[in-house]
């Protein structure tokens, strides 16, 4: 009897302490969502998915990496021209950097796990589903990164770049092709980050330390 | 000072930290607790303080030892930087248990 009244009690302040935790993330997210409103990530998200259909459509994949590469530093100089002076600047805590390396790190292993499975042969009745189906493939990882992105984060508008790029390869079956689909989402994408900048910019003046 | 560094001088009643128990210093520790770290200008949008205000409350907590504050000129302009001491983690969080239960 004293055993259930104690386990009740334990049940009642651990929901408690629970509660208060996700409180707090609530807190962290609104927090990081208002950080977000800049428009910056679209903008290399748009970056990223354009230079992949303009590697497709002219066949330059060796340049990818490069470009990605020279693209990291779009959103640190879009943020320290644009957000700091505005808004001010922020280190996100280790946790959530390790989160958004957990979701590249994801896209990363399915790619490779994709390319290991294509050097498995046709004979696999599994690589041979998958080739046939590839296009569903590559549709399902990018909309999947995004979409995880979006669920993580709480931006509810990576939903619409998640469904609008998966249906963008998926149509290029009928409509286009890989690569200007590709190129095409990822100008749309990139369009709607420079709109948000621009309205970011127009809200929130720049502020100088000390001058009210 | 030592005392204060400690986070005991700042114990008011029921036990709960003074320092961190002022409105507007405990929404730039709950702001901190967040990040890893932050300038005056986003602390300044958070918290909707003054300079003036904001200043004096950072200060205060950075002589009690919970707030590490670098000074920086970026384009000849001052730049602030701010997070949380591993004390100043450690006495909020004690603070929102102590809260908590209190409030209970």
């Amino acid at each position: 009897m004293l055993d259930n009244i104690y386990k009740e009690l334990y049940n009642i302040k651990y929901k408690e302490i629970k509660m208060k935790d996700k409180e707090l993330k609530d807190l962290e997210r609104k927090l990081l969502l208002r950080y977000f409103e800049d428009g910056v990530v679209d903008i290399y998200i748009g970056y990223v998915v354009a230079i992949f259909g303009l590697s497709i459509l002219f066949d330059m994949a060796y340049l990818v990496g490069a470009f990605v590469a020279v693209g990291i530093f779009i959103p640190k100089i879009l943020k320290s021209r644009y957000t700091y002076p505005r808004r001010g600047y922020i280190k996100i805590r280790e946790a959530q950097r390790s989160g958004f390396a957990a979701v590249l790190l994801g896209v990363f292993m399915a790619g490779t796990f994709i390319f290991l499975l294509f050097g498995m042969g046709t004979s696999n009745p599994m690589v041979a589903f998958l080739r046939a189906n590839m296009v569903y493939v590559i549709a399902v990882i990018w909309g999947g990164a995004l979409s995880v992105v979006a669920a993580w984060r709480g931006i509810k508008r990576f939903y619409g770049y998640a469904a609008a790029l998966a249906f963008a390869i998926i149509a290029s079956q009928w409509i286009g092709s890989m690569g200007l689909n590709l190129l095409g989402s990822g100008v749309l994408i990139m369009a709607s980050g420079l709109i948000m900048l621009w309205m970011f910019t127009r809200k929130y003046p720049i502020l100088r330390e000390g001058i009210d | 000072m030592a005392a204060r560094e400690s986070g005991t001088a700042g114990k008011g009643t029921h036990g709960i930290d003074r320092l961190i128990h002022a409105p507007a210093r405990l929404v730039i520790m709950k702001t901190l607790y967040l990040l890893d770290e932050g300038d005056m200008v986003f602390l300044k949008t958070e918290t909707g303080l003054t300079w003036g205000n904001l200043s004096a409350q950072v200060s205060k907590l950075q002589e009690g030892g919970y707030l590490e504050v670098v000074k920086d000129f970026v384009e000849n302009k001052p730049h602030t930087i701010i997070r949380l001491t591993e004390a100043g983690r450690a006495a909020f969080e004690a603070y929102r248990r102590m809260m908590t239960d209190f409030l209970e």
